[in-house]
């Protein structure tokens, strides 16, 4: 339906049908990291519900759920899928199911990121996008894997343990678009290297990886974050010429997308163990304003806690330090001389309150038992000669 | 006990044909392989050899079928290794200790042979090493997998020849111009010259070389040899053309400058030879990422590619190559940043994006093409040296509805704002001062704005006091507060400012309407979470005479219907869409208008 806007005294006739979907085709033209995809998006969302265009509305804003999961938006993504299930749920029959179930695996996953969310709710909806996998694609594999990530993140070992098992003994469904529930092949292999990283089991994580090392096998997203992932256990392994190798071909591949903030964090870490400190600052100038303003505070969690290593190693070398930040730093300055000791402090008090959050919600004490780990870690970092 | 595979060859064959080639055309490519790879190794033994490779067509009109012969006069093969490439599948000669520089060569001769029977029943190779008083050999392979072996008694120039005749349905791929065409396509800058014969006419088809190895020409012709060449290539005229080079990698080429300007996320695909030989029309990940506007030609010798033969191996030459070819390309525009300005406009209307796009990533560049760089702003597209001419300070909204909002009131007031809400623009503006930290740089939105804006005085403020108070209540369920300033233009009168989480807070609560009990809960707290000041403002502009009247009215009613229309139309200003709600007012709010204008007409 033509609607009239009057505008600078010019009269604009606009269809709206017309407009979203210029909107949409515009979005599509840019690439998935830049912030601009998902304005155009939202965009879109806000002038279809203007104008009670549902499918229209439902069509952009599935768009948005993928954009905001893969640019690092998970709260938007949640915000949006919300509403397609809602529609999806008020509309049987109306809606194409396989995008949207397969959203759902994202979705839950981005749940667990909230500390304020509660167990009961992620749990409740875990169930539900359990039996809705189920009910597409027959079996619970989708849902056992749901569930291992879920344990995983908490740090329930023998839970994850268990539903680890019993997502590797359902048979493997279909993967591809419109077709099944399975991730990819990458996607499949990341997932049994984190398990076995989780594990402290570094040499079948690197044998595990190898493929998506190699590049034989590789996606959009696991192919680029595993190498962010393997950094430290290579190094653990005394396999320091490969680390060196796959930190300069892993970091280009995830330098410009929010979505790979723990990534980065994986990346700093081995920067700083091989005592790179140099290059691990510059990382960290350039994307500590991720961190500020990612949603998803468990990969913030990370970022800091590479963060707090890195000032803890260069506590030993200097006093202060010379650095770019963004204006959004609590601590921003303008002259750029920061105190390294008053950096380690916040971001020491940053990890603690995040894994207080997290912990109090998960019942665990894994989050504030990472950061005392790291600490140790720090004690035995190892000493320069390895550079 | 171990067991061999039984391979059908027959089936094997049907695979590479059908499914494993894109397309049937490859056969041509592995004989040019085989023929330049047997070349390559002789060079090994007599560094000065002169390498040719003869290509002979025969179409024989009355069947229809044609014959197809390659002959190169490289190393040739002894009987054992005939036996040992070209009766085993998979064993390819560069494994073999005699050639001893492995990656000199990449041709796979087993399988290479094995792509002719794709278009032909049987394949015949006579062929004598180069090794003295090695004989002539004759090799009949057959489709069925059997092959028969001889000495023959002809006496053959040391070398290759391969014989192959077209199977039925496959004549079209022995026509003189369609082998003529398969030939340049995937060898025309081989380093050895081929020459098609047919009848009696015998050319030399890649005399002319690469278009961007003509170092014995001017410089002037080397570019318009480039220049045609891409025209006959891609079928358009390039803006321009830069050549490429770089030592890591041994990679030399050229690049085109598109006349037209490509979306930045279509992965812009590059034609790419691996050792002078076609590798593939759609390479992607051998240019930096920025540089979407040029496409490219290239030759590689020193890269690996993937198996798809669509990328070469993220490994460090290849980030180094990249990194070389960036620099090539940004040298070209600094070069024309400095020695021909009014051509890098143009260059800008065109790909001012791509630009943009490096200058994000490089400080350096930013430094010297920022000022070239196109904004829209509130005074039209300017390039920031041409707005800095107007202003000071640099100021810029990020969100096109501020701009919206905000630009007729900044023309008003002698300011220019730059609307940063397209790709790269808002880093752009951002990387200003870290660049140059003397400028200066603010974000202004509705919010900061309103904050400059002229207060109202004491006597003013008591007199609109109980309007204010009652446009707060009004506007309380919008989760929107009242506030009242003087500002410009007079004819406006109302600035309608949200921030985002005042947007975030609206896609909440369209949510919320919809997603049941269930999620509310989740919902609510990502709300709690995001919300800082999740109200947004109307501002009421004092300098309006109708808002001065309102100010005024008495009948509490019909000044409450009128301050939530100048709600509704300050969304609509924005470009804001309407909730059910607002939509709701705006049909009461004229109902209620209609009504009141009949009851005075009456």
């Amino acid at each position: 339906m033509p609607v009239w806007y009057q505008l600078n005294e010019e009269l604009i006739l606009i269809n709206v049908g017309v407009e979203i979907n210029d909107l949409l085709a515009q979005a599509k033209l840019i690439d998935i990291a830049r912030p601009e995809k998902a304005v155009l998006l939202e965009k879109a969302v806000q002038l279809a519900d203007s104008h009670n265009e549902i499918e229209l509305g439902f069509t952009a804003r599935q768009e948005l759920v993928r954009v905001c999961t893969f640019s690092g938006h998970p709260d938007k993504a949640i915000i949006a899928f919300s509403w397609c299930l809602g529609q999806n749920d008020k509309n049987p029959g109306r809606f194409d199911q396989w995008l949207l179930v397969w959203e759902y695996k994202w979705v839950v996953l981005a749940l667990i990121k909230f500390p304020q969310i509660p167990l009961e709710k992620i749990a409740e909806f875990m169930e539900d996008a359990g039996r809705r996998l189920e009910e597409y694609e027959g079996g619970r594999r989708a849902l056992y894997q749901l569930r291992a990530w879920q344990y995983q993140n908490m740090g329930l070992m023998d839970e994850e343990q268990r539903a680890y098992e019993e997502w590797q003994s359902s048979p493997r469904g279909v993967w591809g678009f419109r077709k099944g529930m399975s991730n990819c092949r990458a996607c499949e292999i990341s997932d049994d290297v984190y398990h076995h990283i989780l594990w402290s089991r570094d040499r079948e994580a690197i044998d595990a990886a190898k493929p998506l090392l190699a590049q034989q096998v590789t996606c959009e997203s696991s192919g680029k974050s595993i190498f962010g992932m393997v950094l430290v256990p290579l190094v653990r392994l005394g396999e320091l010429d490969k680390a060196q190798i796959y930190h300069r071909t892993g970091y280009r591949l995830i330098s410009t997308n929010l979505t790979f903030l723990d990534s980065v964090a994986g990346h700093i870490n081995y920067l700083t163990i091989v005592n790179d400190l140099d290059k691990a600052v510059k990382l960290f100038g350039k994307h500590l304003i991720w961190a500020l303003e990612a949603a998803a505070l468990t990969d913030v969690f990370e970022f800091y806690l590479a963060s707090r290593l890195l000032f803890t190693r260069l506590i030993e070398s200097r006093q202060m330090i010379k650095l770019r930040l963004p204006k959004a730093f609590p601590l921003y300055k303008r002259d750029g001389e920061y105190d390294v000791e008053a950096l380690t402090s916040w971001f020491d008090e940053q990890l603690h309150s995040i894994a207080t959050k997290f912990d109090a919600r998960n019942k665990t004490d894994y989050f504030k038992g990472r950061i005392d780990q790291s600490q140790l870690q720090a004690l035995f970092l190892p000493s320069n000669e390895i550079s | 006990m171990s067991f061999k595979f039984q391979v059908n060859l027959g089936g094997l064959i049907d695979l590479l044909s059908n499914h494993l080639y894109t397309s049937q055309d490859v056969f041509v490519r592995e004989l040019l392989q085989n023929a330049v790879d047997a070349i390559s190794a002789r060079k090994i033994h007599e560094p000065d050899y002169q390498g040719k490779i003869e290509i002979e067509v025969t179409e024989s009109r009355g069947t229809g079928s044609g014959t197809l012969t390659f002959i190169d006069n490289g190393v040739g093969l002894t009987e054992e290794e005939v036996h040992l490439f070209l009766a085993t599948i998979g064993q390819t000669s560069k494994n073999a200790e005699f050639w001893e520089r492995p990656t000199d060569f990449l041709g796979q001769f087993g399988i290479g042979l094995l792509a002719c029977f794709i278009v032909a029943d049987e394949v015949v190779v006579m062929t004598r090493s180069y090794k003295a008083g090695a004989p002539t050999i004759e090799w009949r392979g057959n489709k069925d997998g059997t092959y028969s072996i001889r000495t023959s008694k002809q006496d053959i120039e040391v070398g290759t020849q391969v014989y192959i005749k077209a199977k039925a349905g496959c004549e079209q791929y022995f026509n003189v111009a369609k082998v003529h065409k398969m030939i340049l396509h995937f060898g025309q800058f081989l380093p050895y010259p081929i020459y098609l014969t047919s009848g009696d006419s015998r050319l030399w088809i890649n005399e002319e070389g690469a278009p961007w190895r003509q170092d014995n020409l001017p410089k002037k012709d080397q570019v318009r040899k480039m220049l045609d060449y891409g025209n006959r290539t891609f079928g358009m005229s390039f803006f321009d053309c830069i050549p490429l080079s770089s030592p890591v990698g041994d990679v030399d080429g050229v690049a085109y400058v598109l006349p037209y300007a490509p979306s930045s996320a279509t992965k812009r695909k590059h034609r790419v030879y691996l050792k002078n030989m076609l590798l593939s029309e759609g390479v992607e990940n051998l240019v930096p990422e920025w540089a979407f506007f040029v496409k490219c030609i290239i030759n590689a010798n020193d890269l690996r590619p993937t198996a798809s033969r669509e990328s070469f191996y993220e490994d460090d030459k290849l980030v180094r190559t990249r990194e070389q070819i960036g620099q090539m390309l940004r040298g070209y525009l600094i070069d024309l940043a400095i020695n021909n300005p009014m051509r890098l406009q143009h260059l800008i209307a065109l790909h001012g994006l791509s630009i943009k796009a490096l200058a994000v990533e490089d400080d350096e560049f930013y430094k010297l093409f920022i000022k070239w760089l196109p904004f829209q702003t509130s005074a039209g597209e300017l390039t920031l040296a041409q707005y800095r001419q107007h202003s000071d300070v640099v100021r810029y909204v990020t969100r096109v509805e501020h701009f919206r909002q905000i630009a007729p009131v900044a023309q008003a007031e002698g300011m220019v704002i730059v609307n940063a809400s397209y790709v790269y623009d808002a880093q752009l503006m951002v990387k200003y001062t870290d660049v140059f930290p003397d400028e200066a740089v603010e974000k202004v939105d509705p919010e900061s704005l309103a904050h400059n804006l002229e207060e109202l005085t004491l006597d003013e403020q008591t007199e609109c006091f109980d309007f204010l108070r009652l446009a707060d209540v009004v506007l309380r369920p919008f989760q929107c507060g009242a506030d009242m300033k003087k500002f410009n233009p007079e004819a406006l009168p109302t600035l309608y400012s949200n921030n985002a989480s005042a947007d975030a807070l609206r896609s909440i609560e369209q949510s919320k309407k919809v997603s049941g009990e269930m999620w509310s809960a989740i919902l609510d707290t990502l709300a709690l979470a995001g919300a800082q000041n999740p109200y947004s403002q109307l501002i009421f502009n004092h300098n309006n005479a109708l808002v001065r009247k309102v100010a005024r009215m008495k009948d509490k009613n019909l000044l409450q219907r009128t301050i939530e229309m100048l709600y509704v139309q300050a969304l609509l200003l924005g470009h804001h869409p309407l909730s059910i709600k607002e939509m709701t007012i705006l049909n009461q709010g004229l109902l209620t208008l209609i009504d009141a204008s009949l009851v005075s007409t009456e």
